[in-house]
């Protein structure tokens, strides 16, 4: 991706965000015109910046949005619900052209269709009533969409191709519609486009007719446009419209494809041989035909076609009924129309048979160009003839605005200073005391006149009169020479920078070179504040501190060694207290570089309005949302792991919580429900709480659920607590609806939103009140800071056990160890404890080894306010790690909290023990 | 060296632009809208002015009649616009600016255009 | 050049662009009865080819092209009755 690119993406993407938002603003308050200004220009910015790549399906749907919303500017659309969905709607399939381009770097070819549904929905709100119309100084130019109704074009032409051709074309597509007709209008200012719409068309493949043709009629040689298409192309082509809207797709609305009937290619074609004498086989034909006996017809035809000579225009005629009565049975119009035809021996206009092809296209029309003013035209231009005439064009054209502008100076200043430029550009240093004449009695006069008229004398003449040859402007009274004196005081700021050159020139001295640079300083553009960094270079920085905390740690040893080993006690002291150092700058080091991972947690809360929105609307409920604490921040590990359990519980409040409209009234409660998602911090923990006032959850219908599913036994349910009960939502399996609705998930419970966050170190609680409403708290770690864990070596790899779960090691005899129902126990200071190999929940096939003693290692973790007895190989030391959670396909794995590069370069996997129970 | 201020508030257009003329040797600087373009402008004196007309705070128009009525800088400026309208033509060379071309502006187009008014670098 | 003006005959060759379209209408204009041999032409820009569809001069040679034969005869060959 080219840096352009990336700029593109990176600004696209605040873009759609910021347009989303300003939507869900202008639900709130549909007349705000500030925001409505902004939508508008957020949407013109992303148009104009789409336009610099080849996205055409992109810019096309946003410059029908930037149109639509122009039209809501200007109040000749009125904001609706339908708009803002539509808009929405282009706006989402914008984001997945965006993911395209993302991946493959570029949109492919399978989103024409769907781009011109989404700007045809837009452009359909525009309406046909509510054509622009911009009317200035003459020149009208009116947009519309029209349709058009056109009748298949005469294709009679087609007889040039030989009959076999014709007939196998025919019977091709009879079976498989393979002919399609291409109408192509291009604009009529495409030449300035730098299109060639011939070249275009020639494009078309496997073409069988052609037809070029005059959209309005030619006018008179002397009056001919050449620069404005006045050009319709059309073609017969065996190429599937896939190919062609893909050829056409910067232009598919100035192009319509339709298939094309088989039976055009039906043209009987041979000698006519003295004109119609068949009037007997016609009248038989056509009662044969009325009678409904097809075998006598193809009888009477075969009898007649070996009769004549196969070169005939007769047998040609017969030998195309004879297919038609073969592959078309049933098309009896098109058998008469055939025998017909025998009458006069013209083939038929197949166009008048069939129906209309409806050609629907947006069209500009260009009504009035009076004045000498040319249609804005974009020239992109190599040629400099052709460029400088423009900018000559450009300066007449600004000579003839009205004087009356209060800053009529300053522009006939800068006109004279471009005309002074392109002047000296292009060597003619000669005419320039006349236009400062010029200049100077324009400034005392107050008026453009004698610059215009200097125009008109002195300036250079670009050796093509391409643009507007026949627009010039009469020459005038040459008034300008005539005064004469070059007035001092019309500076021109072509002698400014001049001037300014040759001090850069010069510059090779001290003092021009310090005042060039203190120039420089001074307005040096004010640096950005903030930086976009790749994520990457963020993660590199995080494995090299976690590397350096790591290597620190070897320090104190080191310093241990010097004075017990070596007997170095001064070096030893030394040591410890560089190392003091060096672990104060490490520890703040990590601190910053997690500062630099901390991003707000609204990141995800931006996306809830757009979520609440479409699904409340979707339950026909009324929800309020307000968000609060959007700039609280957490890592950004912390604050993605966040976005799906969210999501979930939001969409768990909409689906479950919150009551429709009828339901709250009948309770009493107003009808709109109000969702609360709130972030807060506090010391090193952060905080979201969602809350709804919606019906609560009942712990009476919680408890007998969990009972039915056999997630609790009868026992527990009748000593359970309400809280207990209420908590049991998360427990795995548990989904309260019976109907799985297509909002919550395919009955994914709240055991999943559990889990995930827990697999960040936090943790979740529930408070619940029947017809009050419920509130989730989640409680989530600052950062992914450093975890310390304790390393442990089982079937010979090792393993990291978070240091917090760990209560106790204990070498436990294997003497000790009984196995009670199944499960091995043993008990522990007068307790009895759980025991579980870590073999055995790693599903490895190995007895867990003791040491000489015939001790095993057990690990004592608390988990669930319960201790359990973890056996292992072996333990190892404790080290500080930096836990980075498992992407890609090992990231679905269960058991793991994530992996930890050690000092030594190896990878540790770090044991999440709650998942492996 | 000349110098020419891209003022657009779209970063993708100011980058495209820079690329462009930075290509061909011309310093370049950037202001994302009027009102710092002005404040620029003051400061500095700059060979050309490539303007964007929609802008927050001040418009690419409101830039120009500032500049060309306070006489802050006669050097010509292109007006730069994805519109192909008659009208923005019109009020573009009414608040001041020298050419109206339409975006995107192809890179040999815009500097063809910019050598013809300000010379080479 | 790729178009060669030779008194009463225009000879087309290779690629015509639209920069030819000026002169064309000039040559076309001050010349009437004129003949255009369009044999080495590969292709002609649409400008080029709506100035000839105004103008109808003469076509005294086709192209050797195969698909642009096809399409001019649709576009120039006026005496088919097309």
């Amino acid at each position: 991706m080219t840096p352009l690119l990336e700029q593109f993406m990176s600004e696209a993407r605040d873009v759609l965000q910021g347009i989303s938002e300003k939507l869900m603003q202008l639900e709130a308050e549909p007349n705000s015109r500030e925001t409505i200004n902004e939508l508008f220009r957020l949407v013109h910015t992303l148009k104009g910046n789409s336009g610099l790549f080849e996205f055409p399906e992109m810019t096309r749907v946003l410059h029908a949005g930037e149109d639509l919303m122009d039209a809501v500017r200007d109040g000749r659309v009125n904001y609706s619900q339908m708009l803002a969905d539509r808009l929405l709607d282009a706006m989402d399939f914008v984001n997945l052209l965006l993911d395209e381009i993302e991946i493959n770097g570029e949109i492919g070819t399978n989103h024409v269709q769907h781009g011109l549904q989404q700007t045809e929905l837009l452009r359909q709100l525009l309406g046909t009533a509510t054509a622009k119309t911009v009317e200035n100084s003459g020149a009208t130019v009116a947009k519309a969409v029209k349709k058009i109704h056109k009748k298949l074009p005469n294709m009679a032409s087609l007889v040039a191709l030989p009959e076999a051709q014709r007939m196998a074309l025919y019977e091709q597509s009879i079976s498989v519609n393979t002919l399609h007709l291409v109408q192509y209008v291009p604009e009529h200012e495409c030449f300035f486009k730098g299109e060639d719409p011939f070249f275009q068309a020639r494009q078309i493949p496997q073409t069988i007719w052609h037809s070029v043709q005059a959209v309005e009629p030619w006018p008179v040689m002397a009056e001919l446009d050449a620069y404005c298409c006045n050009l319709e192309f059309q073609a017969l082509t065996a190429t599937s419209p896939d190919d062609l809207y893909e050829l056409f797709r910067y232009t598919p609305e100035q192009v319509s494809i339709n298939a094309v009937p088989a039976i055009v290619m039906a043209l009987p074609s041979g000698e006519p041989n003295g004109g119609p004498v068949y009037g007997d086989f016609v009248v038989d034909a056509l009662a044969l035909l009325e009678a409904g006996d097809i075998a006598k017809l193809i009888n009477v035809s075969n009898t007649m076609l070996e009769l004549h000579s196969p070169n005939l225009w007769l047998s040609s005629a017969l030998r195309w009924l004879l297919l038609v009565l073969k592959l078309e049975p049933n098309n009896h119009s098109a058998q008469r129309i055939l025998i017909e035809s025998f009458n006069h021996l013209v083939a038929p206009n197949w166009a008048d048979l069939t129906p209309n092809v409806e050609i629907e296209s947006l069209e500009e029309v260009t009504v009035a160009a009076t004045l000498d003013t040319e249609v804005v035209t974009n020239v992109a231009t190599n040629d400099d003839s052709f460029a400088l005439n423009f900018i000559l064009q450009a300066q007449r054209q600004i000579l003839h605005l009205p004087d009356s502008d209060t800053w009529l100076v300053g522009r006939l200043n800068s006109v004279a200073a471009t005309l002074t430029a392109i002047h000296i550009n292009a060597g003619r240093q000669d005419v320039l005391p006349t236009l400062q004449d010029a200049l100077a009695e324009a400034l005392t006069a107050s008026t453009a006149a004698p610059l215009l008229m200097w125009l008109d004398d002195y300036a250079m003449q670009a050796n093509t009169p391409a643009l507007n040859a026949a627009n010039k402007v009469e020459p005038g009274v040459v008034q300008g020479k005539l005064v004469g004196e070059v007035l001092e005081g019309a500076s021109l700021s072509q002698n400014v920078a001049t001037r300014l050159d040759i001090n850069q020139n010069e510059a090779s001295t001290d003092i021009d070179a310090d005042m060039k640079f203190g120039r420089r300083s001074e307005d040096s553009y004010s640096a950005p504040k903030t930086l976009k960094v790749d994520q990457v270079k963020i993660d590199i920085l995080m494995n090299l501190i976690g590397e350096m905390v790591v290597a620190k740690n070897s320090l104190p040893y080191l310093a241990g060694l010097a004075e017990t080993q070596y007997g170095v006690r001064e070096l030893g002291r030394e040591i410890k207290s560089q190392y003091a150092v060096i672990n104060r700058i490490a520890e703040e080091m990590q601190d910053a570089i997690m500062q630099v991972r901390m991003m707000p947690v609204s990141f995800i809360f931006q996306r809830f309005p757009r979520l609440v929105r479409d699904t409340s609307r979707k339950l026909e409920k009324i929800v309020n949302l307000v968000l609060e604490g959007e700039e609280t921040e957490a890592d950004k590990n912390i604050v993605e792991a966040l976005a799906d359990p969210l999501i979930h519980i939001v969409r768990n409040s909409l689906d479950h919580g919150l009551e429709t409209p009828e339901v709250r009234r009948a309770t009493g409660k107003p009808e709109a429900g109000k969702l609360t998602i709130r972030a807060s911090q506090e010391s090193n923990r952060v905080y979201i709480e969602i809350s709804d006032d919606g019906k609560g959850i009942n712990p009476d219908v919680v408890k007998r659920k969990a009972y039915e599913k056999g997630i609790i036994d009868e026992a527990t349910m009748e000593r359970m607590t309400d809280q207990e009960a209420v908590n049991l939502v998360f427990a795995a399996g548990f989904s309260t609806t019976e109907i799985i609705s297509d909002l919550s998930g395919r009955g994914v419970g709240m055991d999943v939103v559990r889990s995930a966050v827990e697999k960040v170190n936090g943790t979740v609680s529930i408070e619940s009140e029947v017809g009050k409403g419920t509130l989730i708290r989640l409680s989530l770690p600052l950062s992914m800071a450093i975890t310390n864990v304790m390393i442990v070596e089982s079937a010979d790899q090792a393993f990291g056990v978070p240091m917090g779960m760990v209560v106790e090691t204990v070498r436990v005899p294997k003497s000790n160890i009984r196995t009670i129902k199944n499960h091995k126990t043993m008990v522990l200071r007068g307790r009895i404890i759980p025991l579980l190999s870590l073999n055995d929940l790693l599903a490895v096939d190995a007895p867990q080894l003791a040491n000489e003693n015939e001790e095993l290692a057990m690990l004592v973790v608390q988990i669930n306010n319960e201790s359990i007895g973890i056996l292992v190989d072996e333990f190892r030391e404790t080290v500080d790690i930096i836990l980075k959670p498992m992407t890609g396909i090992i990231g679905g794995l269960g058991g793991y909290s994530g992996s930890a590069l050690l000092g030594d370069g190896s990878v540790l996997m770090v044991l999440n023990l709650k998942e492996l129970f | 060296m000349k110098r020419i201020l891209i003022i657009d508030d779209a970063a993708t257009v100011r980058l495209y632009h820079r690329n462009i003329l930075e290509g061909a040797g011309y310093e370049v600087d950037e202001a994302v809208n009027g009102i710092e373009a002005l404040e620029k402008a003051l400061l500095t004196t700059f060979d050309m002015y490539i303007v964007d007309i929609n802008m927050p705070k001040l418009d690419g128009y409101g830039f120009l009649r500032e500049i060309r009525s306070q006489e802050i800088a006669q050097a010509p400026a292109i007006m730069v616009s994805t519109e192909a309208e008659t009208g923005d033509q019109q009020l573009a060379y009414g608040a001041g600016a020298n050419l109206y071309l339409v975006k995107p502006v192809k890179p040999d187009g815009l500097l063809t255009y910019v050598r013809l008014l300000i010379g080479g670098v | 050049m790729a178009i060669t003006y030779d008194k009463k005959l225009a000879v087309f060759q290779e690629a015509i662009s639209i920069e030819e379209a000026d002169g064309l209408m000039e040559w076309l204009i001050k010349t009437p009865k004129s003949k255009i041999d369009l044999t080495q032409c590969q292709h002609l820009h649409a400008a080029i080819l709506q100035v000839l569809m105004a103008a109808k001069p003469v076509i005294s040679a086709w192209p050797q092209d195969e698909n642009l034969q096809a399409w001019l005869a649709s576009a120039l060959n006026h005496n088919n009755g097309e």
